[in-house]
């Protein structure tokens, strides 16, 4: 070693090359005077630990040359011979780039040691962070990077400051999103000039899936790379609503909250007509303006991103607005249609929905503050109309198999054509597109009649002009929109049979077509990529996730994404092998998820044929009221609730129309398919409606009645008396919606009800109470409804 | 061989003893139409998308080649079964006969559920099946064609499949193809097409105007459009209602045709068709009509609803639409029955068409397949009613008698029997 060192140092082997090289790489320490000691340390330890250099050697050296120059061999002396020589010794045995890389490492070191002190300080300002954020992030990238041991407390820090403190989002988070990743969030982040805030639970969930599925470092996919983008989105801080109720003297809704259901429902007109009443500051709108300058006149969709909102276990789908502004023309006008939309995403905070969500979920006390995701919406223009060619819902676990050929894990579209917004409600008479990824092509329908029957009729696209949301028949859209997109998105008749196009350029008859997005699903790798987008994104959230998507142009973007909870998915039940036929309420054939709900103490029963024989629209609704009423009664019992066609349709005709509030104590929701009344039960799986079901540990079933082998007691249902006024002295039986109480219609015992996935049988029957003796009969116990702590993922 | 009792094979066969009685046909005969001449069984292993194998068991029947190749369609069906098979090849026997197309009767089927298949799982297990049974189909033996859940895509990947397997061109070892590639012109509306025809003869002879008189149609699928619009067209019906499987629409000033064609693909459904009324599937079978097309399901017309039939002329465009109580009852009050096998046999006509196309490689214009099937079932119904006269019963007794006495005199003449 000392050899090898004494040959450097000769004048043999340290050519005028080198001299150079020490020269320049000199030069490049001195813009930085006060990192030189620290910069020749780790050049130091870096020839060090490759063998080629040690202290004792470099002492010799020194003093060697000291000796050479005729000069003093003192310590002084040696330490700058030392530094000259490791400078020169690293300038012969390192590239330039490594010189480089290793210069701005220490420059990293120093602008992270910044970062660190300033989130160490008590009330330093988020722009003071975000300046040093941004100067860290101005140096070159290079090849070596601060351990991820070292940098974690500064990314966690950033992140809950800026992001999200939610844990399990944090704990997902801070393994995918690097500093870097942060401050290019920055760059989209608008804040208020008065208060801080986060960017919440959507935004939030957005940016970790961007970056699961784009990362910037390690496990890089080049298909993702060509093919999946995320919208341009930009991030307003929940400071905005913050400064907002402060400058209107609006912070009184703050309590609003605290009220019961009945005066937040009266009140809440008053309070939407207040907030548009009231308005931003001067300022604020200045930031609306330069915004809305900077994004250009395309249509944006405003979402609601709360701080809980989309958090692990609470998705508060669909509780919150989003509301979506054409932005064409004059930018005042743009400003104020912003403005106003802002305005009825921020009221929707205290919207009853939104409100008994959080008092279902325990969440009542959290300082909910509002912050808003805006994106410009993924679509083209035709003609008057911007939309996208396909947008939906992705689920990493797929519910909905009708064979067993179907793969579970590989996952579930609910597609539709235009706006996504058609697959995340729970529609009218009309289908988006199931497809499950491990069998994309595959549908239950096979006739080309059913296939038409069975597919979207209407279409939700921007209308431009009239600055609305429309629903328009997608046969319309067929002649407006140019090749090669209809390629992709239907299936027309050909000499008497539907086949999807062979050429982008063939003339489609259009009468004639409907939606199937055969090709699309053949000649794209939409579905594929879709199928591992959710797997890596399951795999690093840790449980089942749902992603919304949209397709335009080639391209897919990511919308949003949410974790589920994941306990109601995955159960696996065993249905009990000796039930008498005679106990036997009903049985089904098809089931979404596994589950077993025990003792059901009261049956709320819809009957069919009298709600098929109401005639108006009024009486109709009132169904849904009365439901909604004996579910507020039923608090604390367990349930089940059995209607005709569709529960949650928003078309009365199809079945009952009720939001999630009407119907959020039972355990069961049954639906009864039969024939001339209401729609054929139409798995609601990816609806916002769906996802209240299985966060609130509602089991979804449907009856088919007239299928053969189907057993359904309609007698048991139709004749029992009706326990209502035992219930509430004050109610009047009402002939449609009947509540039973099952045990005094049975001998004491109970509706015990079974669902099996993967045999996809399900039974519901009278059995003798089946929770432990210790735990006390359900007449005793009368908190029934099962108050379980949703599994939110918190450690 | 033993058969299930109570299937559709016990039923055909019991038709052809009927026959048999009322023809006088010797024993061996009636013994030798009463089965199949030719049974094939396969089991095809077919490769899934997921790299696993599936067996398929499949069939093919030949039941009786004496008047020429055989002829009639593939079924993909779950509950596919070698009786349902038979008793298809069967009828499809009768009816290439009442039309006097020089072809036999044929039949096969495959076990599956096309709902658990992706399209390229199709195309291979209408490969295998192909495979299977190239030794016994061909132009000169037997003419497979599209039949429940197998549609013009499968028959082409089938035909593709033959020709490989011998190397040649053989666009006729299968109908029912596409255009592009063989098929014929005139297919779509053929079994409405025939339909008509039939009705045409059926008026004539009985003196019965259709001018301007008014039809009904039951079910409003492919069939039962096509005979709205060909019933106004050709024969200057007057439609005033119709229905599907959720409801019905009625206007005794008349409907046009054309419009609620266009409205039912429209919005999928003839429900809310401006200017009519509603009405259901049950009333339509009621109203005061000239000619009613039964165009949707097998036993609309029973025992317990034939009497408060009023048409005139009940054209059985569906399969199997009348049950054997509701004949006699429409019989005695009068009401001319065309029967399925007669009145939808427009069908295998224009296949028989293509067939005929395939083999001389020159295709026909539309007016030249037209023409061609008027004169076909002209002669048809010229036949089946002179029989009914002679024989003093029903046009269906007629029809069966017609096409049972052909394939005997096809089969004496080989000297079978």
């Amino acid at each position: 070693m000392a050899q090898k060192q004494k040959e450097g140092f000769s004048s043999q082997n340290i050519g005028s090359t080198d001299l150079v090289r020490a020269y320049r790489l000199h030069e490049q320490m001195l813009k930085y005077p006060h990192l030189m000691g620290e910069i020749r340390d780790l050049f130091f330890s870096v020839l060090k630990k490759r063998d080629l250099l040690d202290a004792e050697s470099l002492r010799g050296d020194a003093a060697l040359l000291l000796e050479a120059l005729g000069e003093p061999v003192d310590e002084q002396a040696i330490k700058q011979i030392t530094g000259i020589l490791i400078d020169v010794y690293f300038a012969h045995h390192l590239s330039w780039e490594d010189v480089e890389n290793h210069i701005n490492l220490v420059r990293k070191r120093e602008a992270f040691r910044t970062l660190t002190r300033l989130m160490n300080s008590e009330g330093a300002a988020s722009a003071r962070i975000g300046k040093a954020l941004k100067e860290f992030c101005a140096i070159p990238r290079g090849s070596l990077f601060i351990r991820p041991g070292e940098s974690m407390g500064v990314r966690v820090g950033l992140l809950s400051r800026f992001i999200s403190d939610q844990l399990p989002f944090l704990g997902v988070a801070k393994n995918h999103i690097a500093m870097r990743d942060i401050d290019e969030l920055m760059d989209r982040i608008i804040r208020n000039p008065r208060r801080e805030g986060r960017i919440g639970g959507k935004a939030a969930g957005m940016f970790l899936a961007y970056k699961i599925i784009l990362p910037a470092l390690a496990d890089r996919d080049p298909e993702f790379e060509k093919y999946v983008r995320i919208p341009e989105s930009y991030y307003f801080t929940s400071g905005f609503l913050t400064d907002f109720l402060d400058t209107n003297n609006l912070f009184w809704l703050h309590s609003q909250k605290y009220k019961n259901l009945e005066t937040i429902e009266e009140e809440f007109t008053q309070i939407c007509e207040t907030i548009q009443r009231a308005s931003f500051p001067a300022d604020v709108v200045a930031q609306f303006r330069d915004f809305l300058q900077k994004t250009g006149e395309h249509p944006l969709i405003i979402r609601s991103s709360s701080l809980l909102e989309d958090n692990v276990g609470y998705t508060f789908s669909g509780k919150y607005d989003s509301v979506f502004i054409a932005n064409q023309g004059d930018l005042e006008l743009r400003t104020a249609e912003f403005s106003t939309g802002l305005k009825q995403v921020l009221a929707s905070v205290f919207s009853p929905r939104a409100i008994l969500y959080r008092k279902d979920h325990n969440l009542l006390d959290f300082d909910e503050r509002m912050s808003i995701l805006v994106q410009k919406v993924v679509g083209r223009r035709y003609g008057d109309y911007f939309f996208p060619t396909a947008a939906g819902v992705a689920y990493s676990q797929n519910m909905y198999g009708w064979t067993p050929r179907i793969v579970r894990t590989d996952g579930l579209l609910r597609m539709v054509f235009g706006l996504g917004t058609r697959a995340v409600e729970r529609i009218g008479p009309d289908y988006p597109r199931m497809v499950p990824l491990s069998h994309p092509l595959l549908r239950p329908e096979v006739s080309g009649e059913d296939i038409k029957k069975y597919s979207q009729k209407l279409v939700d696209v921007l209308d431009l002009k009239s600055n609305s949301l429309e629903t328009i028949p997608a046969t319309e859209l067929f002649e407006s929109i140019t090749s090669p997109d209809l390629y992709y998105i239907v299936s027309a008749e050909k000499e008497g049979h539907l086949a999807a196009p062979l050429f982008k350029t063939e003339k489609i008859e259009t009468l004639s077509a409907c939606v199937t997005f055969d090709n699309l699903l053949s000649k794209t790798v939409l579905a594929g990529l879709l199928k591992r987008i959710l797997h890596r994104l399951e795999q690093a959230c840790g449980r089942p996730v749902e992603v919304e998507f949209a397709w335009d142009d080639g391209l897919l973007y990511v919308l949003q994404c949410r974790a589920l909870a994941a306990s109601a998915l995955v159960e696996k039940v065993s249905i009990p092998e000796e039930i008498d036929p005679q106990e036997v309420l009903f049985t089904c054939t098809s089931v979404l998820y596994s589950s077993q709900v025990e003792d059901i103490e009261y049956i709320v029963y819809v009957d069919p044929q009298a709600y098929g024989a109401i005639a108006t629209f009024e009486e109709r609704l009132a169904v849904g009221h009365a439901v909604g009423k004996v579910n507020r009664l039923l608090e604390g019992r367990t349930y089940a609730l059995f209607g005709p066609g569709r529960w949650g349709t928003n078309d009365v005709k199809m079945g009952v129309k009720i939001s999630y509030e009407d119907i959020n104590r039972t355990r069961v929701l049954a639906e009864i398919a039969v024939k001339d009344v209401g729609a054929s039960p139409e798995p609601s799986l990816g609806t916002h409606f769906f996802n209240d079901l299985v966060e609130a540990n509602i089991v979804p079933v449907a009856i088919y009645p007239e299928s053969p082998g189907t057993v359904f007691r309609e007698d048991f249902f139709k004749n029992s008396p009706d326990c209502i006024a035992s219930l509430d002295p004050h109610a009047r039986a009402n002939p449609i919606v009947r509540v039973i109480n099952v045990a005094a219609c049975s001998e004491g015992r109970y509706l015990q009800v079974y669902l099996d996935s993967e045999l996809q049988k399900g039974v519901g029957f009278l059995g003798p109470c089946r929770r432990s003796r210790f735990a006390g009969s359900p007449q005793k116990e009368p908190g029934q409804r099962k108050k379980e702590p949703i599994d939110t993922g918190r450690p | 061989m033993k058969t299930e009792q109570f299937n559709a094979f016990a039923i055909a066969q019991q038709q052809i003893d009927h026959a048999a009685e009322k023809l006088e046909l010797d024993d061996a005969t009636h013994e030798l139409l009463r089965w199949p001449m030719r049974e094939l069984k396969a089991t095809l292993p077919v490769k899934m998308d997921d790299g696993t194998t599936r067996l398929f068991h499949a069939f093919r029947i030949r039941y009786n080649t004496a008047r020429g190749p055989a002829k009639g369609g593939v079924r993909w069906h779950p509950q596919e079964t070698m009786d349902t098979v038979r008793a298809l090849s069967a009828w499809m026997t009768w009816k290439t006969a009442v039309v006097d197309l020089p072809l036999g009767g044929g039949k096969g089927g495959v076990v599956c559920n096309p709902k658990e298949l992706s399209e390229t799982e199709k195309e291979r297990l209408a490969r295998a099946y192909v495979r299977a049974i190239a030794g016994s189909i061909g132009v000169t033996k037997d003419v497979p064609a599209p039949d429940v859940y197998t549609t013009p895509q499968i028959m082409a990947w089938m035909m593709d499949e033959y020709e490989t397997i011998l190397g040649e061109n053989h666009p006729g070892v299968i109908t029912g193809k596409p255009l592009a590639l063989g098929g014929s012109k005139g297919r779509q509306d053929a079994t409405a097409r025939g339909g008509v025809y039939v009705t045409r003869e059926a008026a004539a002879t009985a003196g019965i105007d259709l001018k301007g008189a008014p039809m009904a149609v039951q079910g409003f699928g492919n069939a039962g459009m096509n005979a709205a619009l060909l019933g106004e067209e050709i024969l200057g019906l007057k439609l005033v209602a119709a229905c599907d499987s959720k409801s019905g629409v009625y206007n005794p000033k008349g409907i046009s045709a054309a419009a609620l064609v266009e409205y039912k693909i429209r919005t999928g459904a003839v429900k809310g068709f401006p200017d009519a009324d509603e009405i259901t599937n049950g009333e339509i079978l009621g109203l005061p009509v000239t000619v009613l097309f039964p165009a949707a399901l097998e036993n609309v017309i029973r025992a317990d609803n034939a009497e408060s039939l009023k048409c005139r002329i009940c054209c059985e465009l569906a399969n199997g639409p009348t049950t054997p109580e509701a004949d006699a009852i429409l019989d005695q009050k009068g009401i001319i029955v065309l029967p399925d096998f007669l009145a939808n046999a427009g069908g295998v006509t224009v296949s028989y068409f293509e067939q005929v196309q395939n083999a001389y490689n020159l295709y026909w214009e539309l007016q030249e397949v037209h023409w061609r099937l008027d004169q076909r079932m002209t002669q048809a119904f010229s036949s089946v009613h002179e029989m009914s006269l002679r024989n003093k019963s029903d046009l269906r007794e007629a029809a069966y008698l017609v096409a049972i006495a052909r394939v005997a005199e096809a089969c004496k003449l080989r000297g079978w029997v």
